[in-house]
C-alpha cells in the first residue's frame, strides 16, 4: 500500500470514530440524572405548557435516532449547546480551557521526554549494572505515585515551605511549572523504560556491531546510531502517551486548580452543568484521536512497514 | 530504516518542543504590584481624598464561587449580587451610621410618599443614565418589578407585597401593596429588587438572561467581561449620576480553593481575598496583611425535611444529638457564635432563646420514643459555599451517627444545590445559610418559616407561627412587631425545623494600604470608593 | 494452571533471597492484607468518630499519624483504609477478568461480524482517555465506592477485551485446537480445555496491574470529592479532606498519600515480576 492509501485509509477509519465518540456523548446525555428543562430551569420550574412547547423546540419529542442525528449534525458543525448556569457557548467556553490543557500537556511531555530519554540513556549503556537497577526502580516508582499526593507534595515544598512557586492558579508562566513537574513525574517512568528497550533492540543491531568494530567511542556510537535509530518508536510512544497524559491532566488541573478541561470537567459534574461537560469530554476524545492519527501517519511515513500491516 | 526519516522524526521532535516552548514562555508575565505599609481596615464610606491617597487603576478581589448566574433578577447568593451591585443600583440603599446601625436612603428615587396603608408614590431622579445610553424611567421600574418575581425567588419574597406598579408620568410611579408593610424600603434596597432596562425585561420575560450583553444597569460600573470560573471585568460608566468612583476597574477572579485564593494575595495577583478560612486568618495577620472579621448577619442551619421527619421528638433529638460548641470551637476556631434565635442578633426582632443543649443521651431517648432507631437520613450540602460548609455538615453526620441512626451525606456544587435544594424533596436534611439581607426579622422568618413560602424547604408548616408572621409584617409599631416575633422565634425554636448550628463571622484579607473598602455584615462588599495609600 | 501459579509464588519467595528489591514490595503487600484482616485489633482508635476540639494534632504517642480535620486518629483510618482498598482491588480484578475475558473470548473466538463490531468499539473507547471514563460513569451513577468499582471496571474492560481477543486468535489457529475440532470437540470445551490455560498467563499479569490503576482510580476519584462518600477511611478521600490544612498539618496529607503509593508501587514491582516469568510478550505490553 503506498503511503498516500495509507492516509487515506487511517482518515477514513477515523471518520466512524468520531461519529462514535459523538454519539457516546448523545447517550451519556440521556443517561445523566434530570431531563434537560428541569435542569435548564433550576429554581423555578416552567408550567407544563411551556414544557411542551420547549420540548418540541428542542426536539425532545422525537424518536431517539432522529434527536442523535439531529445531534451529531449539530455537534459537527460547532454547536455544543450552552451552558447552564451561565448561558455561554459550550465551544467558546471549551477553546478557552483546552488552550491552558494544552499548554500543561505539551510542558509534561517535553520535561518527561527529556528527562525519560536521559534516564534511559543512562541505563542503556550499562544494562543489567545496579544503575540501571536504580533507573528501572525509578521507573515503576514514577508510575505508582498518584498524581495529585505527588502534587500536594511539591506545592509542600515549593510553594509552603520554600516559597518559591505559587501552588496553584494560573497566572504567569511560573503558575505552571508545579503542574507540569507533576505531570511529568507520573509519565517518565513509561518513556524510560520503553527507550530503554528501543535502544537496547537497536544496540544489537548489525549496524551498531560493525560502527563498534571499527572503533568508534562507544559513547558516540550510543549517541549516533543507537539513539538516533530509537527516535522513531521512542517518537511514536510520546505520541500514543498524548491520551493519557490528557487524562492525568484533569487530575493535576484541580490539584492546582488550575482553569483547563480538567477543572472544567470536575466543576460541571458538581454543578451538574451537562452541556459544558459533555463538550469537554468531547473535545478530549477528539484530540487524542486526532494525535493517534497524526502519529499513525508520522509513524508509517518514517517505517514503511507499518503500512503493509494495516 | 534510512538516515532521513530519523532525521525528519528528529526534527519533528525540536519542532514540537520549540513551538511549545515559544507558546509557554512568550506571554507576559504579570507585573510585580507593589506593597504599601500596613494600615487599619475602614469599614465606611470612602475616605476624603488626600495627597496620601490616591485611585486604584485596578482592584482584584477573589471570592469564593463565581457568578451562578448572569442575571441580576434570578440570582440568590450574596457573590454574584455582590458584583452585581456595582452594576445594578436600586430605588434605595442600606447604609450604616457611626454606630453600625443600618440606615435607608434614597438612591434612585428623589422623593417618595405614602399615600395610604397601602399605596406609595416615588419619584425618580432625573436623568440618570444606564449604560447603553438610555434614561432610568417609571417604565423601568414597572419592567423590572413585574419581571423579577416571574424569574427569580428573591425578587419574589422581596416584591411579594407588591400588588401592582402604576406608571403615573415618567419619573412618577406608584406601588399598590397587597396589605400593609412595614419593612417596604429595606425591601426596595435589597440588590434583587434592581432596576433593569424595561427593553431587556421585554425580552427576557419569563426565563433567565443569557447574553451578557444585556447586563445593563445604572450602577457604577459597566459589565465588560465574563470568563466562566476566570474572571468577570467591571469599568467604571464615567456617565455615572453619583459621586465619581474611586476605582477604574475591578477585577473578580474567583478562586474556590482558599489555599490558592490566599496564596493570591500573598503573591500580588489580588488585592482582596473574602472567605478567608479561619486558619489562614491567622498566617495574614502575621504577614501584616489587613484582616478584617465581623459578625455577620448570616445563620448557618440543617433543614429539616418535616414531611419525611413529621416527629417533633426526632427533630428535637437532632438537635440535642450536635455538639455545636464544638463545633464553633473546633471547626471554626472560632470564627462564629451558637445560634440563640432563628436569627442573627444584628437583626431587627432578635430575642435570645437558650440554646438546645449537647446532651446525646436525652437525644437517643427521644429517638426511641419516637421508634426512630436504626433509620437512614438522605443529607446534603453544599461545599465551598460557607465557611467549613463540608467539614460543619460531615461533623453534624458524625454526632447523628453517634444515636445510632444512618446518614446518608451527598455533596454538590453551589448551583446545583440550590436548584435541588428549592425544587426537589427527596431529602431528609440540608445544610444552608440564610443572611437576613434587610437586616429584619421579616426577612429572616417570614420566608423561611410561613407555610408554603418559597424558602420554606423544611415544608414547615404551623398557622400559630403564620398568624403571627402575617401580623408582624403588617404592622408599622416596631414594638408591637417585636413582640410578636418575640412569640413566632420561642415556636418556632421548640417546633425545631432546623439543627440550629451558628452564626458565621465574615473574614476578609486585603493587602496593606487599601482604604475605604466598605464590608457590611450581609457579607456585602462595595470597592466603589476604595482608595490606596501612596 | 492453579499449580503453575502456586509454583510462581513459591519462585517468588526464593527469589526474594536474589532479589533483595523484592523485600519491600512484598512486606508491603503482606502488611496491607494483615490491616485489613484484622483492623479492629491494629487500630488504635474508632476510624469514624473523632473529637473536634482535638483536631489536626502532629504525630504524637497517642496519635503516631495525627489526628484529621474532624479529629479522627489518621493511623486508624489508614489501617481501616487497607479494607477499601482490598475491596476495590478484588472486585475490579474479578468482574474485569470475567467479563473482558467473556468478550474478548466471544470477539476471538466467534469472529465475523461480532469480533468487528467489538473491536471497532473497543477502539474508539480506547481512545478515551480511561480516567474521562470513569468520570462520565460517575457523573451518571452518582457518588459512592460502589459506582468508583463500576466506572474503574468500565474502564479497563477494553484492555481485556482486546488482550483475550488477540491472544484467542493465536491460539486457535494452533494445531492441537485444530486437531480437536477435526475431532469434534464442541466449542465451549475447546474453550475450556485448550484455550482458557494457555491464555491465563497474561490475563494474570495483566490483572496485576489492574490492580495498581484500581487503587489510583480509586484514589483519584475520592480526591477529586467524586468517590467514597465520608466518613468512609478511602486514602483518596483523606488526602481531598487534608489538602485545605495543607500548610498548618502537612501530616494529615502526607500519610494517606504514602499508603497509596506504597501499595500501588509493590503491586507494580510484583508485576513486573510476574510478567518476566508469565508472559513471554513482555515487551508488547509494555506499551
Amino acid at each position: 500500500m503506498s503511503f498516500l492509501r495509507y492516509v487515506f485509509y487511517r482518515l477514513l477509519v477515523a471518520v466512524p470514530t468520531v461519529l462514535i465518540i459523538i454519539s457516546f456523548a448523545f447517550f451519556l446525555a440521556k443517561l445523566l440524572p434530570g431531563d434537560p428543562i428541569t435542569v435548564m430551569f433550576g429554581e423555578l420550574q416552567p408550567p407544563p405548557e411551556v414544557r411542551k412547547a420547549l420540548e418540541e423546540k428542542l426536539g425532545l419529542d422525537k424518536p431517539i435516532y432522529v434527536q442523535l442525528a439531529a445531534y451529531v449534525g449539530r455537534a459537527l458543525q460547532g454547536d455544543w449547546g450552552k451552558s447552564i448556569h451561565t448561558g455561554e457557548p459550550v465551544t467558546s467556553l471549551v477553546a478557552r480551557r483546552f488552550v491552558a490543557t494544552l499548554e500543561l500537556t505539551l510542558a509534561s511531555i517535553i520535561i518527561s521526554t527529556l528527562v525519560g530519554l536521559l534516564l534511559a540513556y543512562i541505563s542503556a549503556s550499562r544494562p543489567n549494572s545496579a544503575i540501571d537497577s536504580l533507573v528501572r526502580l525509578i521507573s515503576i516508582g514514577s508510575y505508582s505515585i498518584p498524581v495529585f499526593w505527588w502534587g500536594l507534595m511539591l506545592i509542600l515544598v515549593f510553594s509552603v515551605n520554600l516559597q518559591l512557586l505559587p501552588p496553584g492558579g494560573k497566572e504567569g508562566w511560573r503558575s505552571l511549572v508545579l503542574p507540569s513537574i507533576a505531570l511529568a513525574t507520573v509519565n517518565l517512568g513509561m518513556i524510560a523504560r520503553f527507550s530503554r528497550a528501543a535502544m537496547l533492540e537497536v544496540y544489537t543491531q548489525d549496524f551498531v556491531t560493525a560502527a563498534r568494530a571499527r572503533g568508534f567511542a562507544e559513547r558516540l556510537v550510543m549517541i549516533r546510531y543507537v539513539l538516533r535509530n530509537a527516535l522513531v518508536p521512542i517518537v511514536t510512544l510520546v505520541g500514543y502517551r498524548f491520551g493519557v497524559l490528557m487524562g492525568g491532566a484533569v487530575i493535576t488541573e484541580t490539584v492546582f486548580n488550575y482553569p483547563g478541561m480538567g477543572k472544567t470537567i470536575v466543576d460541571s459534574i458538581f454543578a451538574r452543568d451537562y452541556p459544558v461537560l459533555l463538550g469537554s469530554i468531547m473535545v478530549i476524545s477528539l484530540t487524542v484521536v486526532v494525535v493517534n492519527l497524526i502519529v499513525d501517519i508520522l509513524y508509517a511515513f518514517l517505517d514503511p512497514r507499518v503500512r503493509v500491516k494495516a | 530504516m534510512g538516515a532521513s526519516r530519523t532525521f525528519i522524526a528528529a526534527v519533528f521532535l525540536l519542532l514540537v518542543i520549540l513551538l511549545a516552548g515559544a507558546f509557554l514562555f512568550l506571554r507576559p508575565d504579570v507585573a510585580p504590584v507593589p506593597t504599601a505599609p500596613a494600615q487599619t481596615p475602614v469599614q465606611t464610606p470612602a475616605p476624603t481624598p488626600t495627597p496620601a491617597l490616591q485611585e486604584i487603576e485596578v482592584l482584584r478581589i477573589s471570592q469564593r464561587a463565581d457568578l451562578s448566574t448572569i442575571d441580576v433578577q434570578a440570582a440568590a447568593d450574596s457573590p454574584t449580587l455582590n458584583v452585581f451591585s456595582h452594576v445594578y443600583e436600586t430605588l434605595f440603599i442600606m447604609r450604616f451610621d457611626a454606630a453600625g446601625r443600618p440606615v435607608i436612603e434614597n438612591l434612585l428615587v428623589e422623593s417618595y410618599r405614602q399615600i395610604n396603608a397601602t399605596l406609595w408614590e416615588f419619584r425618580l431622579k432625573s436623568g440618570i443614565k444606564f449604560h447603553n445610553g438610555k434614561l432610568l424611567t417609571s417604565a423601568d421600574v414597572k419592567a423590572s418589578f413585574e419581571r423579577g418575581p416571574r424569574v427569580g425567588g428573591m425578587p419574589r419574597i422581596l416584591l411579594g407585597p407588591v400588588s401592582k406598579v402604576e406608571i403615573v408620568d415618567d419619573l412618577t410611579f406608584r406601588l399598590h401593596l397587597r396589605s400593609p408593610f412595614g419593612p417596604l424600603l429595606a425591601h426596595l434596597a435589597h440588590p434583587s429588587t434592581a432596576i433593569i432596562p424595561a427593553e431587556v425585561a421585554a425580552r427576557y420575560p419569563d426565563k433567565p438572561i443569557d447574553d451578557v450583553s444585556l447586563i445593563i444597569g445604572t450602577g457604577p460600573y459597566r459589565f465588560v467581561e465574563f470568563r466562566k470560573l476566570e474572571v468577570t471585568v467591571l469599568e467604571r460608566f464615567e456617565e455615572y449620576h453619583g459621586k465619581k468612583p474611586t476605582v477604574k476597574r475591578i477585577e473578580w477572579r474567583p478562586v474556590a480553593d482558599d489555599d490558592t485564593r490566599i496564596s493570591y494575595l500573598e503573591a500580588g495577583n489580588v488585592e482582596i481575598v473574602t472567605h478567608v478560612p479561619p486558619h489562614l486568618a491567622k498566617i495574614l495577620r502575621d504577614k501584616k496583611f489587613q484582616v478584617v472579621q465581623m459578625p455577620s448577619a448570616r445563620v448557618i442551619y440543617i433543614g429539616i425535611n418535616t414531611e419525611r421527619i413529621p416527629d417533633v421528638r426526632v427533630r428535637q433529638a437532632l438537635n440535642l444529638a450536635v455538639n455545636k460548641e464544638a463545633i464553633v470551637r473546633g471547626i471554626l476556631e472560632g470564627a462564629g457564635t451558637i445560634m440563640t434565635a432563628p436569627i442573627a442578633p444584628s437583626v431587627f426582632g432578635y430575642v435570645r432563646l437558650d440554646p438546645y443543649p449537647y446532651d446525646v443521651e436525652r437525644a437517643r431517648r427521644l429517638i426511641r420514643e419516637a421508634g426512630f432507631e436504626g433509620r437512614e437520613l438522605v443529607m446534603i450540602a453544599p461545599q465551598g459555599r460557607y465557611l467549613k460548609d463540608r467539614e460543619i455538615a460531615e461533623a453534624v453526620k458524625m454526632y447523628i451517627e453517634a444515636l445510632g441512626l444512618k446518614v446518608r451525606l451527598e455533596f454538590m456544587e453551589w448551583a446545583a444545590y440550590v436548584s435541588r435544594v428549592t425544587t426537589q424533596k427527596d431529602f431528609d436534611l440540608y445544610l444552608v445559610g440564610w443572611s437576613t439581607a434587610t437586616l429584619d426579622a421579616d426577612y429572616g422568618l417570614y420566608s423561611l418559616f410561613r407555610t408554603g413560602a418559597s424558602f420554606n424547604r423544611m415544608h414547615y408548616s404551623n398557622p400559630v407561627v403564620d398568624d403571627l408572621l402575617d401580623r408582624a409584617r403588617q404592622s408599622a409599631d416596631p414594638a408591637v412587631r417585636a413582640s410578636l416575633y418575640e412569640r413566632a422565634q420561642v415556636q418556632i425554636w421548640n417546633d425545631a425545623p432546623w439543627i440550629f448550628l451558628h452564626v458565621e463571622d465574615i473574614i476578609v484579607a486585603m493587602k496593606p494600604g487599601i482604604v475605604g473598602v466598605e464590608i457590611h455584615p450581609i457579607e456585602r462588599w462595595i470597592l466603589t470608593y476604595a482608595m490606596i495609600s501612596k | 494452571m492453579i499449580q503453575r501459579l502456586g509454583a510462581v509464588g513459591l519462585e517468588l519467595v526464593a527469589s526474594v533471597r536474589r532479589d533483595p528489591l523484592l523485600v519491600l514490595p512484598l512486606s508491603v503487600i503482606s502488611a496491607l492484607l494483615i490491616m485489613a484482616l484484622f483492623a479492629s485489633y491494629i487500630a488504635p482508635h474508632s476510624y469514624e468518630r473523632g473529637d473536634l476540639l482535638a483536631r489536626l494534632q502532629p504525630p504524637s504517642r497517642e496519635h503516631p499519624f495525627g489526628t484529621d480535620h474532624l479529629g479522627r486518629d489518621v493511623l486508624s483510618r489508614i489501617v481501616y483504609g487497607s479494607r477499601v482498598t482490598l475491596m476495590v482491588i478484588l472486585t475490579v480484578m474479578t468482574f474485569s477478568i470475567v467479563l473482558g475475558t467473556a468478550i474478548g473470548l466471544a470477539a476471538g473466538y466467534v469472529g465475523g461480524t461480532l469480533d468487528v463490531v467489538l473491536s471497532r468499539v473497543v477502539d474508539v473507547v480506547m481512545s478515551i482517555p480511561a480516567v474521562l471514563i470513569a468520570l462520565a460513569v460517575v457523573a451518571v451513577l452518582g457518588q459512592g465506592l460502589d459506582r468508583v468499582v463500576v466506572a474503574i471496571v468500565l474502564a479497563e474492560l477494553p484492555l481485556y477485551v482486546r488482550l483475550v481477543r488477540s491472544l484467542v486468535i493465536v491460539e486457535k489457529e494452533k494445531l492441537y485446537v485444530e486437531a480437536s475440532k477435526a475431532l469434534g470437540a464442541e466449542g465451549l470445551r475447546i474453550v475450556r480445555v485448550h484455550i482458557l490455560p494457555n491464555i491465563a498467563g497474561p490475563i494474570v499479569v495483566q490483572a496485576t496491574f489492574t490492580a495498581a490503576t484500581a487503587v489510583l482510580f480509586e484514589a483519584a476519584l475520592s480526591f477529586l470529592g467524586l468517590g467514597a462518600e465520608p466518613p468512609t477511611p478511602s486514602w483518596g478521600l483523606m488526602l481531598y479532606e487534608s489538602k485545605q490544612y495543607f500548610r498548618i498539618a502537612p501530616h494529615v496529607a502526607v500519610f494517606p498519600g504514602l499508603a497509596i503509593f506504597l501499595t500501588v508501587f509493590s503491586i507494580n514491582a510484583l508485576g513486573e515480576k510476574l510478567r518476566d516469568r508469565l508472559d513471554p510478550r513482555a515487551r508488547a505490553l509494555l506499551k
